[in-house]
C-alpha cells in the first residue's frame, strides 16, 4: 500500500537535510586561508602528473557484468520465496531448473578464468 | 485532510527526526566506544581526557568537524564532489526504516487534539522490507563511487573503483543468504521475520540457530557492504592514503565517516532483527520494555563483534577479497539456499 512508504519518504527528506545542513555549516563557521598547495592533487608529497580520468582496468567492468546478470537472477528467486509455501513442489522444480541453468553459466564464467584476478 | 491522519503524519515526522538524530549521535558515541575498546585490545587507553572516561571526546570531536576550514580543491568536478558525502549518508540513514524495535505499537491513553496518538516502534512496516534493505543498502556505492570519481585523483579513482567492486560483489552472497531466511518465513516483512522466531520453541527459535551458516556469510558480507576490515579495502590508508576520501576534509570527510559507522550500526540492528531474534527474550512478550533492551545488547554484542574482528583479522588483498567472495561465498551461499528448499520441501509439502 502506498501509505505504508510515507515514513520512508519522511525519512528520505530529514537525511537529505541533515546531511545538506552539515555540509552548509562549515562554509560559514570554518575559517578560510586559501593556499596554492591546499587546493592541489594529494600525492603524497610528489608532484601529480596528468589527469586521474585514464583507463581503467578491464576487470572492473568484467564485475559490474557479472553482478548485473546475476543479480538480476536473484532477484527472481525472491517473488518465489514469498509464495514457496503456496507454490510447493511446483514452484520448486520450476525453479530448480532456472536455478541449474544459473549454476550452469557460473560454471562456464568460471571455468573461463574471468574470475581470475591479475 | 482528515485530522486523524494529519495527527499521524506529525507524530511520525517527530518520530522519525529522533531517530535520525539518534543514529547520528550513535555514530558520535560509536566512533569513541570503538577507539576505547580498540585501546582495551591492544593495552593502551585510548581517548580518556576530554570528560569523564573521553565520553565529551563526542562533543570534541563534532565542534571540531563543525569549525573546520572547507576547502575545494581546484581540480575536482565540484557539484559531483560536494554532493558525494551526503549520497553516501541518506542512503546509510534510509536502511534504518523497516527495523522494528518492538512487537506492539503503543496507543497513548490521552488525546490530543481530539486525536489519539499511536507511537509505532518502526517507521515503515512495508511487505518488501528486506529486499527494500538490500536495495537501500547497494544505493550507498554511488556516494563512494561519485567521490572517487569527482575528486580527479589517480588514489580516489583507484578507491572508488575497489569499493564499487566490492560492494557490488558482496551483495549477492548477502542477498542469496537472506534468501534461505525468506524461504523459511516465507514474507519480506521485518516484522513477520521476528514474530515467526517469537512463535516456535517459546520464542527462542532464532536464525542463527536453524541457519548458522546465513548468518555467517550475512555477516562477513556485512562487514565488505559497510566497508570495516578486514575488508576496508576501500581506506587501504597504506596504498591509496584515504581511497576514495583522499581529496576530502572536514565535515566532507566527516561525512562519508559518519555513512560508514551509520551503515554499520543499521547493519547491526538489522541482524540482531533477522538472526538473533530481535526483541526476543526472557518475559519480553509480557513486558515489552524489555524488547528494547534485549534489542540494543544485540545490537552492541554485534557491534562489538565487528571491533573484535577489526583487531583480530589484517586486512585481505584485493584479488583474494574478489575470489573469496565469487569462489567461495557465492556458490557456499547457493547450496545453503538450495539445501533449504529441499528440506523443507521433503519435510512439509
Amino acid at each position: 500500500m502506498p501509505l505504508d512508504y510515507i515514513p520512508i519518504l519522511i525519512l528520505f527528506v530529514i537525511a537529505t537535510i541533515l546531511a545538506g545542513v552539515s555540509l552548509a555549516l562549515p562554509h560559514f563557521l570554518g575559517p578560510r586561508l586559501p593556499n596554492k598547495a591546499k587546493s592541489e592533487v594529494v600525492e603524497s608529497g610528489k608532484l601529480a602528473y596528468g589527469d586521474a580520468r585514464r583507463r581503467v582496468p578491464i576487470q572492473y567492468y568484467i564485475v559490474a557484468m557479472l553482478f548485473i546478470i546475476f543479480d538480476i537472477e536473484v532477484l527472481f528467486l525472491y517473488p518465489w520465496a514469498v509464495v514457496f509455501w503456496d507454490l510447493k513442489w511446483f514452484g520448486l522444480v520450476q525453479v530448480g531448473i532456472f536455478t541449474l541453468l544459473l549454476i550452469e553459466s557460473f560454471v562456464y564464467v568460471w571455468k573461463k578464468g574471468v574470475l581470475e584476478w591479475e | 485532510m482528515d485530522q486523524q491522519l494529519l495527527v499521524d503524519i506529525i507524530v511520525q515526522i517527530i518520530i522519525i527526526g529522533a531517530v535520525a538524530s539518534g543514529l547520528m549521535a550513535a555514530f558520535g558515541a560509536m566512533t569513541v566506544v570503538e577507539r576505547r575498546v580498540l585501546g582495551k585490545f591492544t593495552m593502551r587507553y585510548g581517548p580518556n581526557r576530554v570528560g569523564p572516561f573521553g565520553t565529551l571526546q563526542i562533543v570534541a570531536d563534532g565542534l571540531k568537524m563543525f569549525f573546520k576550514e572547507e576547502v575545494i580543491p581546484s581540480h575536482v568536478d565540484r557539484l559531483v564532489y560536494l554532493m558525494a558525502p551526503g549520497v553516501s549518508l541518506v542512503p546509510a540513514l534510509l536502511a534504518a526504516g523497516v527495523v522494528p524495535i518492538a512487537a506492539q505499537p503503543l496507543v497513548l491513553p490521552f488525546e490530543v487534539f481530539g486525536s489519539t496518538i499511536t507511537i509505532y516502534p518502526w517507521m515503515a512496516d512495508i511487505n518488501v522490507g528486506v529486499l527494500y534493505i538490500l536495495a537501500v543498502g547497494s544505493l550507498g556505492t554511488y556516494g563512494v563511487v561519485l567521490g572517487g570519481w569527482s575528486s580527479n585523483n589517480k588514489y580516489s579513482l583507484l578507491g572508488g573503483l575497489r569499493t564499487s567492486a566490492q560492494m557490488l560483489s558482496y551483495e549477492l552472497p548477502m542477498g542469496v543468504a537472506l534468501l534461505s531466511v525468506l524461504l523459511i518465513v516465507g514474507s519480506m516483512r521485518m516484522t513477520d521475520i521476528v514474530n515467526f522466531q517469537a512463535s516456535y520453541l517459546g520464542g527462542y527459535l532464532w536464525f542463527i540457530f536453524i541457519q548458522p551458516i546465513a548468518f555467517l556469510i550475512f555477516f562477513i558480507c556485512g562487514l565488505a557492504e559497510a566497508g570495516r576490515s578486514p575488508f576496508d579495502l576501500p581506506e587501504t590508508e597504506n596504498e591509496l592514503i584515504a581511497g576514495f576520501a583522499t581529496e576530502y576534509g572536514g565535515m566532507k570527510f566527516g561525512l562519508f565517516f559518519a555513512a560508514e559507522y551509520i551503515h554499520m550500526i543499521v547493519l547491526s540492528f538489522i541482524t540482531a532483527t533477522i538472526f538473533l531474534g530481535g526483541w526476543l527474550g526472557p518475559f519480553s512478550q509480557q513486558i515489552p520494555v524489555l524488547g528494547i533492551v534485549y534489542l540494543l545488547i544485540k545490537v552492541a554484542f554485534v557491534l562489538f563483534l565487528i571491533i573484535w574482528v577489526r583487531v583480530s583479522i589484517p586486512r585481505v588483498r584485493f584479488d583474494k577479497l574478489m575470489k573469496f567472495c565469487w569462489k567461495f561465498l557465492l556458490p557456499l551461499s547457493i547450496a545453503n539456499a538450495a539445501v533449504t528448499a529441499l528440506v523443507l520441501a521433503i519435510l512439509f509439502f
